[in-house]
């Protein structure tokens, strides 16, 4: 599974998360035809995204991802703290909450939703005694934000999802603008130094400059 | 510019541009790496500080809130922390503006260090309450950077002094050789063909020592061949080869010579020697006996002449010889004949004469003036009637008619001299010297030649009384009678433009306390030094190499230039010429007779002229006296002229 990851980088990509059709064939021949499905659908997900709003888009993101199966890091990349791309989140048809929070956030942030109305939450998971994470949208400043979790496959109010205590929040934005800065400094080398965070938008960042 | 200097202006200029590159390098490298250093250190406290803050957050504790904040502030070093509320109230403050003192403020300016204040969000539960924002202290920074530059400068510059220093060693190490090269080439140009021993060991360098080795030993063979080429043309014009001594030629030229000079000699004896065996042994023994006897007569007869100061002794003619002494009287020419057959007589006891009838000698006295051919023929009659005489006679030819010249004997002329020395009762005359110049003919200088007044209203020439004087012992005073005169002359005489040469004696040459008080006289004239040359007879040098050489060395030091008179008049190699600093030789004047006629004496002259030229002495003949002779002398590389020709010595 580690070994995707590596093969993303060879894929080529035109635009941001927008895959050709040579990279879907190639998708096709090496992980088989409903990897190839999954990914279409992804593609699919976001063209079609212009014209709806916030709350829909929200829907159908947290929809889709939701339907992957969860999968601890280390039973499916044995690794223990492994952030997944998006693409391989999809591929590989298995993630862990980090990986459903980043798959939602990068997909919603490319259908036009913006970056300081996302946060990626720290919460502890009360009825599992369990750290977890969640993606949290705030419709406007000051408004309580709504959880998409995929423990809870439904999108709720955050007053009302009383089995999560929140600890802390990334905002992911000032991040992705480093994410950009990586990029154009080709400081992506340095990944075994970075917080996972930073490695899976160097990975990220490396998947879009190939 | 020299190459010491070339060096240091390269060193420092590499190094410099090194220093520049790599401070610029490592700074920009360093500066990146601490400002990325200071972002994350940034950002990492915000983070922890955002997260520690918000359970206080939820709770409104301000005075935890604002313990935190202290904890971290005080323990980092931070420029500022910061918590504002998300409507953009400032909740808590702390900032350092304080900057590093140590570094200069243009350093800060130009190093101008990103300092973004990272930011995160402080949490109320699951709202964003407020923003920490963090700023690190960029001090440190310029610290760490200022000291890396300092210390740079500091490295490059004590490498750079080492490199030069062991940069200019290096090439006075190597450039040792090539110093040695140039002192070789100087050797060289002095006759001084040095070898060098130690070769360096660098490639190129050695290369050239060995060229110049090379080339100062060739140099060395072209003049040692020169040398002996010239030597070998006199011999074979003038030498016998059986006996060494001079040939018919080289008599005639010597006895003409000796008649002309009125300078050198005034007169002396001639005596004809003839052996009476020698036909009888070359047939009894064959030839090479009968030469060894003829070269065992002329050591004899060299044995007995050589307590003579001036002679000569010459083969004639198969048993002949001929000798000539100057400035003896008849007395001693009878006493020297009659010396000479008791001589001889070993011939017949070593038994190289079966006979005891060896030699016969015929003399004659002559004087100068006297025709050549007298003088022979006078010597000639007294040898048949010394043969007519019995075995071993020998005669003198006595003029018949003349009254017996009465001849002052040597203590008489001793005293006369004293007197003359003491009185200072002397004058002085010069004869000029020319020498060829691009510009017609110039004088040289002027020959100083004594006269001394004798007593009858007249004066004597120096050939007249300068042998007795040698004899005497009284020549290194009449010596300084003619050098005081002329320095009186010189100091006089400001406006004489002439320089002037001055003969001394081979006494004179090799007496200390004379050599002596000339320099300190040329030293308390030190103007006139440099007017006055020194000559010297070719026999006075010959006599004592080495002494010669000191006072010639003493001499030239005070700016007087010496020469060698009456050169080649013996058949001693030249060799000494090379290490003797002399400026100048005369040829004898036996050279110069007819040499309009005699190639073997033009060849001579020539070869003498070439050597003598590439030992940088210049060249000159004396005694010419016809026109014929002085054209065919400008064709033969010689440097000009003295004789009656082109000038008589006239009062000074």
């Amino acid at each position: 599974m580690v070994i995707i990851g590596l093969l993303f980088s060879t894929l080529c990509m035109a635009g941001e998360f927008t895959l050709t059709e040579q990279a879907i064939a190639r998708i096709s021949q090496e992980h088989g035809e409903y990897a190839r499905q999954r990914v279409v659908y992804w593609q699919e997900l976001i063209r079609s995204s212009p014209g709806l709003s916030d709350m829909q888009k929200l829907r159908r993101v947290n929809d889709f991802f939701n339907a992957i199966e969860f999968v601890n890091d280390i039973d499916h990349w044995g690794k223990k703290d492994y952030w997944a791309t998006p693409l391989e989140t999809l591929i590989s048809n298995g993630g862990d909450c980090e990986d459903f929070s980043i798959a939602k956030y990068f997909t919603l942030l490319e259908m036009g939703i913006p970056a300081e109305k996302m946060r990626l939450t720290y919460v502890k998971a009360l009825r599992l005694n369990q750290a977890h994470m969640v993606l949290t949208y705030i419709p406007s400043a000051g408004d309580d934000p709504l959880v998409l979790d995929n423990l809870d496959k439904k999108i709720s109010p955050a007053a009302m999802r009383d089995d999560l205590q929140p600890v802390y929040s990334f905002n992911g934005d000032g991040l992705w603008l480093a994410k950009k800065r990586l990029a154009d400094s080709k400081q992506v080398g340095r990944a075994d130094r970075l917080a996972p965070w930073r490695e899976v938008i160097a990975r990220i960042s490396d998947e879009l400059a190939q | 510019m020299t190459l010491y200097r070339q060096l240091v202006v390269i060193i420092i200029s590499l190094f410099t541009a090194c220093f520049l590159i790599s401070v610029t390098i490592s700074t920009g490298n360093l500066r990146s790496f601490l400002e990325e250093q200071l972002a994350s250190h940034a950002q990492d406290t915000a983070t922890s500080l955002g997260l520690s803050l918000s359970p206080y957050m939820q709770r409104n504790d301000t005075a935890v809130m604002n313990s935190m904040v202290d904890a971290i502030f005080d323990r980092g070093y931070y420029r500022s922390i910061s918590v504002i509320a998300v409507n953009g109230e400032p909740l808590i403050e702390r900032s350092n503006p304080a900057t590093s003192k140590d570094v200069p403020s243009w350093f800060i300016d130009y190093i101008d260090l990103r300092l973004p204040a990272a930011k995160a969000m402080v949490m109320s539960g699951w709202k964003q309450a407020a923003t920490v924002v963090v700023a690190s202290h960029p001090g440190y920074v310029y610290q760490e950077l200022w000291k890396n530059c300092l210390d740079s400068l500091m490295l490059f510059s004590l490498t750079a002094v080492a490199s030069i220093l062991l940069g200019i060693l290096a090439v006075h190490l190597l450039l040792k050789p090539l110093k040695r090269v140039e002192e070789q080439a100087e050797a060289i140009c002095h006759q001084n063909f040095m070898i060098q021993e130690n070769l360096p060991r660098t490639r190129e360098l050695r290369r050239v020592v060995e060229a110049m080795n090379r080339l100062a030993s060739k140099v060395n063979e072209i003049f040692t061949e020169q040398l002996s080429t010239t030597e070998r043309l006199r011999e074979q014009a003038y030498k016998d080869p059986v006996t060494g001594l001079g040939n018919r030629r080289y008599f005639d030229r010597q006895l003409q010579a000796s008649l002309e000079s009125q300078e050198e000699s005034s007169g002396g004896a001639f005596l004809l020697l003839a052996l009476s065996r020698l036909e009888q042994v070359n047939t009894a023994s064959g030839y090479q006996a009968g030469d060894i006897l003829l070269h065992r007569t002329a050591e004899l007869i060299q044995k007995r002449l050589s307590g003579f100061k001036k002679h000569f002794a010459s083969r004639l003619s198969g048993a002949g010889f001929g000798i000539v002494v100057e400035a003896i009287n008849s007395r001693e020419a009878d006493a020297l004949a009659n010396a000479l057959v008791k001589d001889l007589l070993q011939l017949h006891t070593e038994n190289l004469v079966e006979d005891s009838n060896i030699a016969h000698i015929g003399s004659a006295m002559w004087e100068s003036g006297d025709s050549m051919s007298c003088v022979l023929m006078e010597a000639d009659n007294a040898l048949r009637a010394a043969q007519a005489m019995g075995n071993n006679g020998w005669q003198r030819y006595e003029p018949t008619g003349e009254a017996p010249r009465s001849i002052p004997g040597a203590a008489q002329w001793h005293s006369r001299l004293k007197q003359a020395i003491s009185s200072a009762s002397a004058t002085l005359c010069a004869q000029p010297v020319l020498e060829f110049t691009g510009s017609g003919d110039k004088v040289l200088h002027k020959e100083i030649f004594l006269r001394l007044p004798d007593g009858n209203d007249g004066f004597m020439t120096a050939g007249v009384f300068m042998p007795m004087a040698e004899r005497t012992g009284l020549a290194a005073g009449l010596d300084r009678l003619a050098i005081g005169k002329l320095l009186d002359y010189l100091s006089a005489n400001p406006a004489d433009a002439f320089r002037y040469a001055v003969n001394l004696t081979a006494t004179s040459l090799h007496d200390p306390e004379l050599v002596e008080w000339l320099c300190s006289q040329l030293q308390a004239n030190p103007e006139h030094g440099q007017r006055i040359a020194f000559e010297f007879p070719e026999s006075g040098v010959l006599g004592n190499i080495p002494n010669t050489r000191t006072v010639v060395d003493r001499l030239s030091a005070l700016g007087c230039n010496c020469g060698i008179d009456h050169f080649g008049r013996s058949f001693n190699s030249f060799g000494y010429l090379r290490s003797l600093k002399v400026r100048y030789l005369k040829i004898d004047g036996g050279y110069t007779r007819d040499i309009n006629r005699e190639t073997d004496n033009q060849f001579f002259v020539r070869a003498l002229a070439d050597t003598a030229h590439s030992l940088n002495i210049r060249v000159f003949t004396e005694a010419v006296e016809s026109v014929e002779e002085l054209d065919a002398i400008r064709l033969l590389n010689v440097d000009g002229v003295q004789g009656y020709l082109v000038g008589k010595p006239e009062f000074l």
